[in-house]
């Protein structure tokens, strides 16, 4: 994302890379929440979640946003840091289970592991006035004035963000107590070294957001004002001169703020922030319905829809896919490249250096230890001598 | 009464030789008293052959071309850097010597007296300008190394060894003679110099020209004997017997020796006499030699088990290499030729001394000259390791040693005169440089066994006297000073070719 950031005035002359950019984005960002709904390993659920993040961001570089995505990628940093390391301790906790069918009702157990997690989670899921709402708004908004289709695609996205990451809370911590017999007396909550960053992380993920206050918003509430776009207003000089020079989508900036974009309203803005409040309320509550108490609901969706949820818990099967079109050649190659080195290269320096040393053998022959062949020998080469000089 | 007139006798010019007579003398004289067993015969022979060095260095001051005995005897820079050369190997194999000689069933006095005499011999050889003076110290140097070829009288691989250097000798020895008496014939003067104006007028066509065969025949002659001498193919079957079997000190001597002044006649042979009549045969001669005797002596060397032998046939293909030198007949050509030769001598003599440490010499017999015998030897006697493989190195041709310079100026000799369109010059390098990377095998195969292959059981410890020590230490330090500092030395070839050649000029002129 730094590394998009830093080239966009590479690509920003381009309306088409912008557009594959950030379509490549909102696809990435859908496609990999739905993996994220449907695994079972916590640290699995996670690296999707950091994939479709990652969308978000790549999104908003598409249509020009850079600061905006760096934003984001920021109060990302904080509360999916929180959560990695949350999840760690949770592991920690079970002697090494990372499987969340495996776990349940731990939040007696692990008090503080479960309040900085869940705070994480309430950031992520886009709950004001938490990190995420104000990245992830930030970024809707922008793209829901460019391209209202990708804005569908992310806003319907943040729902899933916000059922996804509910689904890990409720059946990692919450329902039933399914952890295995051998692990329970295991169960301790982590020592102060491990809380501690848990707990910073955790106020970072609540205030954070207010690094990129929008100026709309920051008018409307009283002592907000000094806070207004810090973020952008330090990164502004890094891409002044990308905007400058671009037009269109190249110029936008937080919440279209920009040469040649109206059409903006205040009005506008909170609307659509509310519809973003009110998507990640509905999917906590969907997944609190499908995994708050014990999962027969789930489980009855989750066989009605067959072989699509299958597909998608196998992650698209695309490892397979991989493997089959890639790395399978790639072995056949490696393979055929050492039969190559072994039978041809192998065997033409071998065959040289084998034919010297034949050759070396049949020579000596000649050196029988007759002093008889010996001078004869030499009387030849007097005589060859003496035939080439006079001939010549 | 009439006085005898005696002719004026510039006796510092024949001081070197002087006192290696002289000395040698004394030591015979000292092998008919008890003291033969004593340490007198070997310190007189270091005393000896220090005296003559010094003699030696002080004609290296005086002029340029300084001749005596009405010019049979020459002393100019070619002759005082290889009688230099021999004095110096002589040197070292009297210190490597006396460790062996302790063991084995010679007689210690007379084996140095004919050390000394043949020293001697390979000098007179060296500084003669006339043919039959050049005859005089080959036989001189050859019947003392038949002798000693076969001092060790008791041991049936040495009396092997004497006979056949004798009967091939000879056989040679034929051949130059025959070849001297065909360029008597021809051009009436034993002279190299006036030989040189009469070969130049009977191929110009002046004279009779059936004394243009007659010369030809003369050269080719010559060629073959003193490839006899150099160990070039197809004149090389004598080396690996020979060398095998004589006492070890002793081959190295002869190894350097002999092929030192051998080359250094053929040399002026080419170069003085025939310096530009009949240069494209001799050069194609002298080039198809160098190539037969490079792939002869690499190839074979690659498949000896015996160091003596390995050593023989290497020395072969080392003749090849010089002959590629001597062939290409310009400066770089000649000059690389002798310091290459500098290097050789080190190599030679520091390999087979320390062959003759390690191997088992009992009175019975030399054994140990397999190359199992070296399995372990770095642990048991690092130094000794480390000094063979420096030697190994050298003759491999490795930076920065001595053998790397001498090659390097060698195959830029040769390529000089393949990229002016001499072609055989151009297969000559590319074949020398191939073979070059070939006899990495075998030398390096005397390194790997000394430090990698584990041998059966403990591997009792070489004892290394300390002068024995001191002569190999030597070697290897020298070949270290040539490859860093070639320049001192290189300088002293420097144009020695042209000074070769001007004395023709002299001559003519």
């Amino acid at each position: 994302v730094f590394l998009l950031a830093r080239i966009f005035f590479i690509y920003m002359p381009s309306e088409t890379a912008l557009l594959i950019v950030s379509c490549v984005g909102a696809f990435t960002a859908f496609f990999a929440a739905t993996i994220a709904m449907t695994q079972f390993d916590i640290k699995r659920i996670l690296a999707f979640s950091t994939l479709s993040q990652l969308g978000y961001m790549v999104m908003a570089m598409g249509l020009g946003g850079v600061d905006v995505a760096m934003f984001h990628l920021t109060t990302h940093a904080f509360f999916k840091a929180l959560l990695f390391l949350g999840a760690g301790s949770v592991i920690h906790a079970l002697a090494g289970e990372q499987d969340i069918r495996r776990m349940g009702r731990l939040t007696r157990a692990l008090p503080w592991t479960f309040g900085t997690f869940a705070v994480a989670a309430v950031a992520i899921a886009g709950i004001p006035p938490f990190a995420g709402f104000f990245s992830k708004d930030s970024i809707l908004a922008a793209v829901f004035f460019e391209q209202p289709i990708l804005w569908g695609a992310g806003a319907f996205t943040a729902g899933l963000t916000a059922f996804y990451i509910w689904r890990l809370v409720f059946l990692t911590f919450l329902s039933t107590d399914r952890v295995e017999k051998e692990r329970r007396g295991h169960l301790h909550e982590s020592p102060w070294s491990m809380l501690a960053p848990l707990v910073i992380l955790a106020f970072l993920a609540t205030v954070g957001g207010f690094l990129g206050v929008p100026a709309f918003l920051a008018e409307s509430v009283p002592g907000l004002h000094a806070a207004a776009e810090w973020l952008p207003g330090y990164l502004e000089p890094v891409f002044r001169d990308a905007r400058v020079a671009g037009t269109g989508m190249g110029a936008l900036g937080f919440h279209g703020q920009a040469a040649g974009h109206g059409g903006v309203t205040a009005a506008g803005e909170w609307g659509l922030m509310a519809l973003s409040v009110l998507l990640a309320v509905a999917g906590i509550a969907w997944a609190w319905l499908l995994h708050g108490r014990g999962g027969e609901l789930a489980a009855r969706m989750a066989a009605g829809l067959g072989s699509g949820y299958r597909l998608v818990r196998d992650r698209f099967r695309i490892d397979e896919l991989y493997d089959r079109i890639i790395l399978k050649p790639f072995y056949f190659m490696c393979r055929a490249a050492d039969a190559f080195d072994r039978f041809v290269i192998d065997l033409m320096v071998n065959t040289v250096a084998i034919a010297t040393e034949i050759t070396g053998h049949v020579l000596k022959l000649f050196q029988t230890g007759s002093v008889r062949a010996y001078a004869l020998s030499m009387f030849i080469g007097v005589v060859a001598l003496l035939a080439f000089l006079v001939m010549s | 009464m009439n006085e005898i007139l005696t002719p004026a006798i510039d006796w510092a010019m024949v001081g070197p030789i002087l006192t290696l007579t002289v000395t040698a003398c004394v030591v015979l004289l000292v092998a008919a008293t008890p003291a033969r067993r004593g340490p007198l015969p070997f310190i007189l022979t270091l005393a000896g052959l220090g005296a003559a060095t010094g003699s030696l260095l002080a004609l290296w001051e005086r002029s340029v071309h300084q001749s005596a005995f009405g010019n049979m005897l020459v002393m100019d820079r070619a002759a005082l850097y290889m009688g230099g050369i021999v004095l110096f190997s002589a040197l070292l194999s009297v210190l490597l010597s006396r460790q062996y000689l302790e063991r084995v069933p010679a007689p210690a006095a007379e084996y140095y007296a004919l050390l000394l005499l043949a020293a001697m011999g390979m000098l007179v050889m060296a500084s003669s300008n006339n043919l039959l003076v050049i005859f005089m110290g080959l036989e001189i140097f050859s019947v003392a190394l038949y002798v000693l070829s076969g001092i060790t009288r008791d041991w049936l691989r040495s009396l092997e060894a004497a006979l056949k250097y004798f009967l091939l000798g000879a056989f040679s020895t034929g051949f130059i003679l025959y070849g001297m008496a065909f360029i008597y014939g021809a051009t009436g003067s034993l002279d190299l110099l006036a030989c040189c104006r009469q070969a130049r007028d009977l191929l110009a066509g002046q004279g009779d020209s059936g004394m243009a065969l007659v010369l030809l025949l003369g050269l080719a002659l010559m060629i073959a004997g003193l490839a006899f001498k150099v160990a070039a193919v197809p004149f090389h079957w004598w080396v690996p017997d020979v060398y095998e079997g004589s006492p070890t000190p002793v081959t190295a001597f002869m190894a350097v020796g002999t092929k030192g002044v051998a080359f250094l006649v053929l040399l002026r042979l080419v170069t003085t006499t025939f310096g530009d009549v009949l240069v494209a045969q001799w050069t194609m001669v002298l080039a198809v030699l160098a190539l037969l005797s490079m792939l002869v002596g690499n190839l074979v060397a690659l498949v000896q088990r015996n160091i003596k032998r390995m050593l023989a046939f290497s020395s072969v293909a080392h003749a090849g290499y010089l002959l590629v030198a001597v062939a290409a007949g310009t400066d770089l050509g000649t000059s690389a030729m002798l310091f290459y030769f500098a290097a050789y001598m080190l190599t030679t003599l520091g390999a087979f001394g320390v062959a003759s440490l390690v191997a088992e010499t009992t009175e019975k017999g030399d054994q140990g000259y397999g190359m199992e015998r070296y399995a372990g030897l770095s642990r048991s006697n690092p130094g000794l390791a480390l000094a063979m493989s420096v030697f190994m190195l050298s003759l491999t041709g490795v930076p920065p040693l001595a053998g790397f310079v001498g090659k390097y100026f060698i195959f830029q000799a040769a390529l000089q005169r393949g990229l002016e369109g001499s072609r055989i010059f151009l297969v000559l390098s590319v074949v020398g440089i191939l073979l070059s990377v070939v006899s990495a095998a075998y030398y390096l195969r005397v390194i790997v066994t000394m430090y990698m292959v584990n041998p059966e059981g403990e591997r009792p410890r070489v004892v290394t006297a300390p002068d024995t020590g001191f002569a190999i230490a030597v070697a290897a330090l020298g070949l270290f000073y040539l490859g860093l500092y070639p320049t001192a030395v290189y300088d002293m070839t420097r144009s020695l070719h042209t000074t070769l050649q001007a004395l023709a000029a002299l001559w003519l002129g």
